[in-house]
């Protein structure tokens, strides 16, 4: 196997990074995709804030604190 | 013809349906076979079957049923006059015996609905599942009757005919073994650019070699590929940077129960739409074409998570950040490209053997009979079983079968989870926090062809 991969030029995975320079791509787009996600993450007590209660005005519908 | 033919198909259909009639009906078949090629003699298409089978273009099954009577069907496209340049079609080969003579043919499964024990989502379905057990093992096999038992009863009696909607084929298509996507389409069934990302999801789907079930609103029909074109035509770009390669697709690849297979299903403005022999009838609201499409199923097998649309955005964060624009813009330069020339961008998912099995076969084929040096890198990486790929070239490559630059992302991540298993660009190769250029590498390489636009299936 050795022999026919010389044949065809074929450079091993380990041997072709052997003098590779470190890349940021990854973590980068990485980055851009969670502030991305963030945008659209609902914050539940944010929505719990800011949600029109007002349906709720005069009704008894359960206690806390008990 | 072949007389007094048992087909499987129809005997499993007639066990369970047709001899429940009062009227008495044979339970065989009758076959036909089709030949390119004039005065053939029977004894010798029957002794000189290896001689012949260049001639041969499929079969028909023909029923003993009053109406739609056209059984199990398989022609191979490619022998029938369409292009090998722009015509990419799923196909699956299909053994016939006759006489004891040996034929083959590759094509996708076609069945007519009988309108009374079958409707147009029970062959469709039937197709799909048989091109998948035809093609792969990990499929059994199911017959019509089959399909219409896996049919939910909540609606009421499975036969005869009741229509069904796309809920139905998820749960057929589940039972089945596979694991479907529903696409549905927010339009008004005028234009598909009212929700393009959808369209290039399903495209995705098509383009990695799904047959996929999509409804016009009334009736369901299989795309089993697309022809092309070589310009972008009308289509405006999917990102800052790139087209989406379903700008090149001139029509969808269908098979519609109504017609003979492989129909042409094109834009609402292409006159050679085949939907438009639709008009007039009043079955749809609108003539059947592209745009009119408004849900769509895909069978996808379990491990491919990720969807299309997460895919894509990832692929094109890669491509676009400023380090990839700079050794793509350099990469324009040295091939003597217009820096405006339209960048496509081609998406489709894969499992990761074929895909290294392709690259074997590329690192020795190369570009004009170079070899690819670096084809041979992914082989030796550690891929999850589906992935998804996305090639990007400038369009004279792509209209030549070629790109230069890929990348690779694992089809079970989800999005935060991602990173790219490798990316090429010309003869930088990147993996995981490293970049290594190889100076004698080439810098364009051949694309990935598959069971859509393979030749040698």
């Amino acid at each position: 196997m050795p022999e026919q991969n010389a044949q065809q030029g074929h450079v091993p995975v380990q041997e072709f990074f052997k003098n590779a320079k470190p890349t940021s791509i990854a973590e980068d787009v990485r980055q851009v995709i969670l502030r991305e996600r963030e945008k659209t993450i609902l914050d539940p007590g944010r929505a719990r804030r800011e949600e029109d209660w007002t349906f709720l005005a005069n009704r008894v519908v359960g206690r806390e604190n008990c | 013809m072949e007389p007094r033919y048992i087909c499987k198909d129809y005997r499993n259909l007639f066990s369970h349906f047709y001899s429940k009639k009062f009227v008495e009906r044979t339970p065989c078949c009758s076959r036909l076979h089709f030949f390119g090629a004039s005065d053939l003699d029977l004894d010798h298409l029957l002794g000189n079957a290896k001689q012949h089978s260049a001639d041969y273009l499929g079969y028909s099954v023909i029923q003993p049923v009053r109406e739609r009577c056209i059984g199990r069907t398989v022609v191979d496209p490619l022998r029938i006059g369409n292009s090998q340049d722009s015509f990419f079609c799923l196909r699956t080969l299909t053994t016939v015996h006759l006489n004891g003579a040996k034929y083959e043919v590759s094509g996708y499964p076609f069945f007519s609905q009988s309108g009374e024990a079958t409707v147009c989502a029970h062959v469709a379905l039937w197709g799909v599942c048989r091109y998948l057990s035809d093609r792969y093992p990990a499929y059994g096999e199911v017959y019509p009757y089959d399909i219409i038992q896996m049919t939910s009863s909540m609606s009421g009696r499975r036969v005869p005919y009741r229509g069904m909607t796309y809920s139905d084929y998820c749960e057929i298509l589940s039972a089945f073994g596979c694991h479907p996507v529903a696409l549905r389409m927010d339009t008004d069934q005028k234009s598909w650019t009212q929700d393009p990302q959808t369209f290039y999801d399903l495209y995705s789907y098509v383009e990695s070699g799904f047959p996929v079930l999509a409804s016009y609103g009334g009736h369901v029909v299989t795309i089993v590929g697309h022809t092309t074109q070589n310009h972008v035509g009308i289509h405006s770009k999917d990102t800052g940077q790139f087209y989406n390669s379903f700008s090149l697709v001139k029509q969808f690849i269908v098979v519609d129960d109504n017609f003979f297979p492989y129909r042409l299903l094109g834009y609402s403005s292409d006159p050679d739409n085949y939907g438009a022999v639709y008009k007039g009838t009043g079955l749809f609201t609108e003539t059947p074409s592209i745009d009119s499409i408004t849900t769509a199923v895909v069978p996808l097998p379990e491990k491919a998570f990720m969807p299309p649309d997460i895919a894509r955005r990832l692929a094109y964060n890669y491509f676009g950040h400023h380090s990839a624009q700079n050794l793509t813009t350099g990469l324009l330069e040295k091939l003597k490209i217009p820096p405006d020339e339209p960048l496509i961008a081609r998406l489709f998912l894969t499992s990761g053997s074929q895909f290294k099995k392709r690259k074997r076969q590329s690192s020795a084929g190369g570009v004009g009979g170079v070899p690819d040096r670096l084809a041979m890198l992914p082989v030796d990486l550690r891929l999850p079983h589906f992935i998804w790929v996305m090639e990007i070239s400038p369009l004279t490559l792509y209209n030549q079968g070629l790109c230069f630059g890929e990348v690779l992302l694992d089809a079970s991540a989800n999005e935060a989870e991602s990173e790219y298993i490798y990316m090429r660009l010309g003869n930088t190769v990147f993996c995981g926090g490293e970049q290594s250029p190889c100076d004698d590498g080439l810098l364009q390489f051949v694309q990935y062809t598959h069971n859509l636009g393979e030749r040698d299936a």
